[in-house]
């Protein structure tokens, strides 16, 4: 019988009696080299499904509240707890660190948002447009349109990036006093959007860091900023809090 | 797979946390193993988050305003 794994924490951060995780048993806080993993024995690996996802933050969040946690990314299992004992043994001190950096601390995601960016042009629909003169036959001047038009697009990615960039220094600097870590995140996002952010806020801290972003709103009327959390630190693991790089990757 | 979704349909707040939720738990925490399950079945996770964030956010924020005037655009996690 495996195990799926939740998050990394504290062998003292126990869950509480009754709590069943994404297979329906109990969710328990196996204390393997020195730091917990909560964990739940589970036949074979889970297959992705809204449900599963949502499980599989439940348990998490329920860490999270009682004690520091380093929630572990979706589909960790494992046939038995050995497996992963060499990796947090070698890195423990890392864990443990990081575990000290997000105590009593939550995720807040910011987006920044400018609504007024125009929509960049599909490539493909400029070419089709330079050489609609000339029906269906391929031109020097489609192909030529092609290129600029992917050259345009790139040229806007890049001056969103910056702009996106500019703005998370400037509302880490609003924010400075209130902030135990913030970093740009990949993801997802739309034409519109110029940035994501993580920022990692004491729990007491919470109101002065929405204050900070209702001053932020205030100094750019024309930005949308959107906010979601709390969160646990999903964001915050060891590798991108500077602590250990090699666990970025999920190399031992 | 799912179908594709109108980029053009306004996105729900519920949406809104539902994708936060979703990138979370997909692509960000601590990698202890290797093979990590990303496979889907039935629902494509990733498609999904994509396409609702290439749906216009601004949407979103409009709603918002017109619903409740001043209020804080924070969204729930718990989706």
């Amino acid at each position: 019988m495996g195990l799926y794994l939740y998050g990394v924490t504290r062998p003292d951060n126990a869950p509480g009696p009754s709590l069943a995780g994404m297979g329906g048993t109990e969710v328990r806080c196996l204390e393997i080299a020195g730091l917990g993993i909560w964990a739940e024995t589970m036949e074979r690996k889970p297959e992705a499904a809204l449900e599963s996802v949502r499980d599989h933050h439940r348990v998490v969040a329920a860490a999270a509240e009682g004690g520091p946690v380093l929630p572990l990314r979706f589909g960790q299992w494992v046939p038995d707890a050995g497996a992963v004992e060499e990796t947090l043994d070698r890195h423990r001190r890392a864990y443990e660190d990081a575990l000290d950096r997000v105590e009593g601390a939550v995720e807040v995601g910011l987006r920044i948002v400018d609504p007024d960016l125009p929509p960049a042009r599909e490539p493909a629909a400029v070419a089709a447009g330079a050489g609609a003169d000339d029906s269906q036959a391929p031109s020097p001047g489609r192909g030529r349109a092609y290129l600029e038009a992917l050259r345009e697009r790139e040229r806007k990615r890049t001056e969103r990036r910056r702009r996106g960039e500019e703005l998370a220094r400037e509302l880490s600097e609003v924010l400075d006093p209130v902030l135990r870590g913030d970093r740009i995140v990949e993801s997802p996002s739309g034409e519109e959007s110029l940035v994501t952010l993580a920022h990692l806020v004491r729990r007491e801290d919470l109101e002065r860091h929405e204050e900070g972003i209702h001053r932020f709103r205030k100094r750019h009327p024309g930005l949308r900023l959107v906010s979601s959390g709390p969160w646990p630190p999903y964001s915050f693991t060891p590798g991108e809090m500077g602590l250990d790089p090699t666990e970025e990757d999920g190399e031992p | 797979m799912t179908e594709p979704l109108d980029r053009r349909r306004p996105v729900s707040e519920d949406e809104m946390a539902l994708v936060e939720l979703v990138s979370r738990v997909l692509d960000r925490g601590v990698v202890l193993v290797g093979d990590v399950t990303i496979s889907v079945a039935g629902v494509d996770l990733v498609q999904l988050g994509l396409s609702l964030y290439l749906t216009s956010v601004e949407t979103v924020e409009k709603r918002r305003r017109e619903a409740a005037r001043g209020v804080s655009g924070t969204t729930d996690p718990a989706g």
